[in-house]
């Protein structure tokens, strides 16, 4: 997968993988990284759909509609990625902190999803519920932390809370912050997520 | 000018087998396949189109088949059942239509008038209502005729989260009217002849989940591309997050989630379905937008074979 990599400031510094929304790129979010975890190791991905030329981690029908087979087998391309980039780089493959926005953010919930230990946390701008019907792993503690609109048109304020629950309910520990500015990220969602990625050792 | 839509332009679902959903749309409800077509973002998904002769607005109805996708969930936040509208008298017809095909239906009564409402073969909850409003269409496919054939949407019945947020969106922004409410369903009423009674409930309903056998989207007329952009922009103010005007090839669509949870479209009248293929020869040939061309040729590789056949059910044919 095309991608950017920057080693991390110290050996023991936690590694942020970068999932940008439909029509984004590897650097998208690497700002955005920077200011929630400074120091952090980058791994910025470029998803392999393309929808009218826009990048995608998955394809989908319309808004809101999944292809699920290709979520599937895109979910386990993906994981597999990170697997080989972290022999690749050297980095810890038990540090890794997921990153994504919208589209970015359904395909590291839908790893979640799949496999238990495949983050040591995550940040979740705007996602969706991945997949319906699926037995959960055990989450047991895994940080969690969705930024979402209650007035996003994209994504109902009932699928958010449906994905929060579904998440705790596996045991998952969820920290949701609502704003009032549709699917966008925001400034606040940002420092809300920085914020409480400082609370996590 | 406040902004008045005439009622619903079209209604977008998701099914699972593409030729299941012709048999029945075209094969059992007579409606034409005015277009063929692909979905833009998956171009092996078919997007198929229904509706009167000349696929006007407020009488079409148009579906993404996909094989062995997931099965949605009927429930608040969507577009609940797709009212059709026939001639007065021709119920009795549709009724026995229906039963010569194994179709189950359940008579319903709602404001004082008799509905026959069922489920389509993938999963859509239809109903059919005897209106005076409306041309009748001049389409006649395997056994209905413009005596019985469906003149077009006589309109919906929204499921929705909010009701109440939900009517003050149509009322405020749309233009609707309420006249009505009757065990907890609110009824509005746009001001054009055809798709244009909405009802609202929410009472005993469980929560939606988009899929295969659920409506994605309603859409509603504006008239032009200047009162089009109008309400993009009043939308936009009022703080309801509409899309940017896209370029849908037969007509012009601004997007936004009402706050009841149901995902509205505003789509223009013009340029309609007889832009790219003359109006006698509409749905025969799969019609590509021409960044899709040069891959004409692998696209119908892909996409399942279809036909509009004189289908006379499964135990029939």
């Amino acid at each position: 997968m095309k991608h950017i990599y920057k080693a991390g400031a110290q050996a023991d510094a936690p590694t942020i993988l970068l999932l940008h929304g439909t029509g984004g790129t590897e650097n998208d979010l690497i700002g955005l990284a920077e200011m929630i975890a400074p120091g952090a190791g980058i791994l910025g991905v470029r998803g392999n759909v393309s929808e009218n030329g826009m990048p995608r981690f998955f394809r989908r029908l319309a808004e809101g509609i999944f292809d699920e087979e290709d979520l599937i087998a895109r979910t386990a391309e993906l994981g597999s990625f990170v697997d080989a980039a972290a022999v690749e780089y050297g980095f810890d493959r038990s540090n890794v902190y997921a990153l994504g926005y919208s589209n970015g953010a359904n395909i590291a919930a839908s790893l979640i999803f799949h496999q238990a230990d495949v983050f040591k946390g995550a940040i979740l701008h705007h996602p969706m519920v991945p997949l319906r019907g699926l037995e959960l792993p055990d989450l047991k503690g895994l940080p969690v932390f969705i930024g979402a609109g209650e007035n996003d048109p994209i994504v109902p304020r009932l699928e958010t809370e449906e994905l929060s629950s579904l998440l705790s309910g596996a045991g998952a520990d969820v920290t949701m912050h609502w704003e009032r500015q549709g699917h966008q990220l925001t400034r606040t969602e940002a420092e809300a997520a920085a914020a409480w990625f400082k609370t996590q050792g | 000018m406040m902004f008045r839509t005439s009622g619903i332009h079209h209604i977008t679902a998701f099914v699972d087998d593409a030729q299941k959903n012709v048999d029945f749309y075209a094969g059992v409800l007579g409606l034409r396949l005015v277009k063929k077509t692909i979905n833009f973002d998956a171009p092996d998904v078919y997007h198929l189109y229904y509706g009167n002769e000349q696929g006007a607005p407020g009488t079409i109805i148009t579906f993404f088949p996909q094989q062995n996708s997931r099965r949605g969930v009927i429930g608040s936040g969507q577009t609940g059942v797709t009212v059709y509208a026939v001639p007065v008298g021709s119920l009795p017809f549709w009724k026995e239509r229906l039963a010569s095909f194994d179709i189950p239906y359940e008579n319903k009564t709602r404001f004082g008038e008799q509905y026959i409402r069922f489920f389509d073969k993938g999963g859509l909850l239809l109903e059919l209502v005897e209106r005076e409003g409306g041309q009748p269409s001049k389409w006649t496919f395997n056994g209905v005729t413009p005596e019985h054939a469906i003149k077009g949407f006589g309109g919906a019945v929204l499921f929705s989260h909010v009701p109440e947020k939900t009517m003050d969106v149509l009322v405020s922004k749309l233009g609707l009217e309420q006249v009505g409410e009757e065990d907890g369903i609110l009824r509005l009423q746009a001001s054009g002849d055809i798709g244009q009674i909405i009802d609202i409930q929410s009472t005993g309903i469980q929560r939606g989940i988009g899929g295969a056998g659920t409506v994605h989207h309603i859409a509603w007329r504006a008239k032009d591309y200047t009162e089009h952009e109008q309400i993009q922009q009043d939308l936009e103010q009022s703080g309801y997050h509409p899309t940017p005007v896209i370029d849908r090839q037969y007509f012009n669509a601004v997007y936004f989630r009402e706050p009841g949870g149901i995902l509205f479209e505003l789509a223009t009248d013009p340029p309609g379905f007889a832009r790219d293929e003359p109006a006698e020869r509409m749905g025969e040939k799969l019609m590509l937008p021409e960044w899709y061309e040069p891959q004409r040729e692998q696209i119908e590789q892909l996409l399942p074979r279809i036909e509009v056949r004189e289908w006379k059910g499964e135990s029939k044919s």
